[in-house]
């Protein structure tokens, strides 16, 4: 079973998250901040990352390069609103394989974390 | 403690005994504001625990009826509603996590969280919450029945528009705002009041970016009654470059009211529209000082420098304020400037 | 006359001021917390932001006077080119500094002089320059050089030039939050009336951790001096000004951090230069000004904590500080006479002019003529040390009940000192402050007033540690 981890602050969006990608069939895990996220990262290893990009303590680009420089392989989605343009171009230009933008609708996330998983294996 | 209760109220002094009496008083006081401040820190966190509970719980029974599709809900939202939704406390918290649900999805999701708003019957609390005296529980009913798009409830809120309060009135427009996709300023027609600089850019901000249907034709808010819609009416026809409607600006530059002159300008060097340059020239020296500055930027953005010059002879009048702005845009050396040798 | 009537219409006439007093402080609370509850509710649904940077916000030019500040200058600077403000620009007027902060900043800064107008409207010590920057990353800064004037002096040198609508005056060495400018300049967009100022909440930053211009760890002051002064100013604000704010009779917007209409500081006549409480008598002017013409204002007061500066943790320090405030109350109160028990100026000239005339002023001169009395009735063997003692308590009951709701207030609102022994140690402090603190406080009072009579006006060296130094 592939293993997803969820950084995000939102105890809804984590939530409604969980609830779509379990019943994928993935194991989900969940951090609520990006200090929480980076420990999480440490231990174990993940099939794929979807974070938010405003998170409390560490900012959402940092914690992007933060993996990147130590889970390169690992594909990563990120969560934003649409105003935040040269943050998502950023993160873009850091390697990220996709992502979604608030409000979204959970079919449309499924289908994206598939075609994700697949275009690394 | 009688002793000391005879103590100071036989006391013959009457000055004496008003001291004592009012010593006790505040200490007794101080005692019970000290309590409330312990208390007070102590209710916060305890507070905020049991609110992290019942998020908890509601975020799971929401989060299991939007995504589990199989089961049949109608049994389990009834027995929730009556279990854990009797409170005000417990119902407002259901009205904060299904808007989160509702803000944050799109799509079947949402209309899902939506409903069960209703078959939770939380309308009518919404209804209540709009018929409170308390202007904050208007507020925050306001935005939820925008944030849900309840629009059934708008008669109700209709009047806010009005509101003396900023927060109710700031909410009721935002709610207009949403309610009519092909019109959405059709609200306007409906104030009687001047609208402030902050409602304003509170319009503009959700036009610009949370409305999703057409940009309207705004000049038929510059006939409104009201100056402020005029003036935001050109602030916005000036955002969205609504050059067409340059014509209809023109004629403000000689309005009466001054503000009107002086936004009609403004709004003019955003349309970039140079045909006013003569006529803001010959006005110049009889025009007010904010109007007068006005035009110097005009002349800056759209004029030359032979521009500058037709209205060199009437700087020196000018107030330091904008003798300074022609100084720093015309760029013209006159006996005043002091430069370093 | 005997001695006994003497001494019971003195009892009378002190009974009377303390009831007055109390009173006063009373409503003031009563004020306050009905306008901290109705901030409180201001729910802000929307994150209202992302709404404030992309929107067309008045301009503002922040105003920040310089004098020996070689050591602090670079670094405060940095920490105020990035607040977060869509349009502002930065004036550092230098006001003849002895010592190399004008170099520092053009070296660290990039600077040239450029032409300048001359012939401003408000009249100042000459300007010798006038500096931008080359390095288009400092495009919003302008230094100001001139012969040394004073804080109110630059400050009119600062309005002069700047080119926005707004000016914003600061110290050099407060710590901004980094969204202070935002908050603050919200009352200026409820513009029913014309507002014509907004000032916020000070706060201290003794003991605090400050990083990169910033806090980042709010901490209670280790010393008693500046903890009693963190009581003190939550008595001033959550309990004073926030009252004033919500009568509309605000007499002072703090000159550590306050927003200014630009065009009407002009027309009143921008900072009297001849006073040592400026920032007082600005708004005051200001006030007087909107009146007497007849134009409806308003002025906006923010609760939020935006504010951070290092208070005095000397004895002597305070003192010249506090010296210098009374001298700067007594004059403001003295210029504009003509308001008190005006009812041409509503509730300046009926409630806030009185109020600090009677109150700010003169209750410490009354507290010494307590003293005075009482030395008085010791000589002619007249004390009834019962009489006395109920007096002592009832006094200092009620002086720590007024801190202890300020506490309270400051709990309700905004608990920047969120660790529990904080609680405490505030506590302790306001039992000792009216024992410790307040007479010297009193003191200095007394001593402004005399400094006044007898004609010394200058503010004095203050000289300060540099926050920098506050790390762990």
């Amino acid at each position: 079973m592939k293993r997803i981890l969820i950084i995000e602050d939102n105890p809804m969006v984590v939530k409604s998250l969980q609830f779509k990608l379990t019943k994928d069939g993935y194991t989900v895990l969940t951090a609520t901040d990006g200090r929480e996220g980076v420990k999480m990262l440490e231990d174990q290893e993940y099939d794929l990352i979807i974070t938010d990009l405003m998170l409390p303590f560490i900012s959402g680009v940092q914690l992007i390069e933060h993996i990147k420089k130590n889970r390169a392989d690992t594909p990563i989605i990120v969560l934003s609103t649409s105003k935040q343009e040269d943050i998502i171009l950023e993160a873009f230009n850091l390697g990220v394989q996709d992502f979604i933008t608030k409000p979204f609708s959970p079919n449309e996330l499924s289908l994206r974390v598939k075609r994700s998983l697949e275009s690394v294996s | 403690m009688p002793e000391l209760y005879d103590y100071i109220f036989n006391e013959k002094n009457w000055v004496l005994r008003f001291n004592m009496i009012c010593s006790v008083v505040f200490l007794l006081m101080i005692l019970f504001t000290v309590v409330l401040i312990l208390r007070s820190r102590i209710y916060k966190i305890i507070e905020e625990k049991k609110t992290a509970r019942y998020q908890e719980l509601l975020n799971d029974f929401v989060g299991t009826y939007i995504f589990e599709e199989d089961e049949d809900f109608k049994a389990r939202i009834d027995s929730f509603r009556l279990n854990y939704l009797k409170g005000n406390f417990e119902q407002e918290i259901a009205i904060k996590i299904i808007l989160n649900f509702a803000e944050n999805l799109k799509g079947e999701s949402r209309e899902k969280a939506i409903s069960l708003f209703y078959e939770w019957k939380l309308l009518e609390k919404l209804r209540a919450e709009l018929n409170s005296s308390k202007w904050h529980r208007k507020a925050k009913a306001i935005h939820t029945c925008c944030s849900l798009q309840i629009w059934e409830l708008s008669h109700l809120i209709e009047p806010f528009l009005n509101s003396s309060k900023t927060e109710v009135r700031q909410q009721a427009l935002l709610y207009f705002i949403h309610r009519s996709p092909e019109d959405p300023l059709n609200f306007l027609d409906k104030i009687e009041f001047d609208i402030t600089l902050w409602e304003q850019i509170f319009i503009q901000y959700e036009l610009q970016n949370n409305y999703k249907g057409d940009i309207p034709d705004f000049s038929p808010y510059l006939k409104h009654t009201l100056n402020s819609v005029k003036i935001f009416a050109m602030k916005i026809i000036a955002e969205f470059n609504q050059f067409e409607n340059s014509p209809n600006i023109l004629p403000f530059i000689e309005d009466e009211n001054e503000n009107l002159r002086q936004y009609a300008i403004e709004c003019l060097i955003e349309l970039q529209e140079p045909a006013a340059l003569g006529l803001l020239k010959g006005n110049f020296a009889l025009e007010t000082s904010s109007v007068q500055y006005t035009i110097i930027e005009y002349i800056s953005k759209l004029g030359s420098s032979e521009d500058f010059e037709d209205i060199q002879k009437f700087i020196s009048q000018c107030d330091w304020i904008n003798r300074l702005k022609y100084y720093k845009n015309s760029k013209i050396l006159t006996p005043e400037i002091i430069s370093f040798s | 006359m005997n001695i006994d009537k003497i001494a019971d219409i003195a009892s009378w006439l002190f009974l009377a001021y303390g009831l007055i007093i109390s009173i006063g402080y009373m409503t003031t609370a009563f004020f306050s917390f009905l306008e901290i509850r109705d901030y409180k509710r201001k729910y802000n649904f929307q994150d209202e932001f992302p709404l404030l940077q992309s929107s067309n916000l008045p301009k503002i030019s922040i105003l920040a006077p310089a004098y020996n500040e070689a050591n602090n200058v670079v670094n405060n600077l940095k920490s105020l080119l990035t607040l977060n403000y869509p349009v502002y620009d930065i004036i550092i007027i230098n006001d003849g500094s002895k010592d190399d902060t004008l170099l520092k900043l053009i070296e660290n800064f990039d600077l040239e002089p450029t032409a300048f107008l001359g012939n401003p409207a408000l009249e100042t010590k000459k300007v010798r320059g006038i500096y931008n920057s080359k390095n288009l990353a400092f495009k919003n800064l302008k230094v100001i050089d001139k012969i040394n004037g004073g804080k109110a002096d630059s400050l009119n040198a600062g309005i002069n030039y700047c080119d926005n609508e707004l000016i914003c005056c600061i110290d050099v060495d407060c710590i901004l939050e980094t969204d202070a400018l935002l908050k603050l300049v919200k009352p200026f967009l409820h513009n029913k009336e014309k507002v014509i100022a907004s000032g916020g909440v000070i706060r201290v930053a003794n003991s605090c951790k400050v990083e990169d211009g910033r806090i980042v760890e709010v901490k209670l002051p280790d010393s008693f001096l500046a903890r009693a002064q963190v009581v003190e100013y939550f008595r001033a604000f959550l309990m004073g000004r926030m009252a004033w704010s919500r009568l509309d009779g605000l007499l002072l917007i703090s000159g550590a951090f306050g927003i200014f209409d630009k065009k009407t500081a002009i027309e009143a006549g921008g900072y009297n230069t001849k006073t040592v409480g400026e920032d007082m008598e600005l708004l005051v002017r200001m006030r007087r000004f909107m009146r007497e013409k007849k134009i409806k204002y308003t002025v906006g007061f923010v609760p939020d904590p935006l504010c951070w500066t290092e208070v005095p943790d000397k004895w002597r320090i305070l003192h010249r500080q506090r010296n210098r405030w009374t001298r700067g109350t007594v004059e403001t109160l003295w210029i504009h006479r003509k308001m008190l028990f005006n009812p041409k100026y509503k509730i300046l000239g009926l409630l806030s002019m009185p109020y600090w005339l009677f109150f700010e002023w003169m209750a410490p001169i009354i507290e010494l003529i307590g003293i005075i009395y009482f030395i008085f009735l010791i000589v002619f063997d007249a004390v009834d040390y019962r009489v006395l003692g109920i007096f002592l308590v009832v006094v200092y009951t009620f002086a720590i009940l007024f801190s202890v709701t300020a506490l309270f207030f400051e709990e309700y609102s905004f608990q920047q000192y969120k660790k529990p022994k904080y609680i405490l140690k505030l506590i302790t402090t306001v039992l000792l402050e009216p024992l410790l603190y307040h007479p010297f406080i009193m003191w200095a009072s007394i001593k402004g007033n005399i400094d006044i009579i007898t004609g010394r006006n200058q503010w004095g060296e203050m000289s300060k540690k540099g926050l920098s130094q506050n790390t762990d």
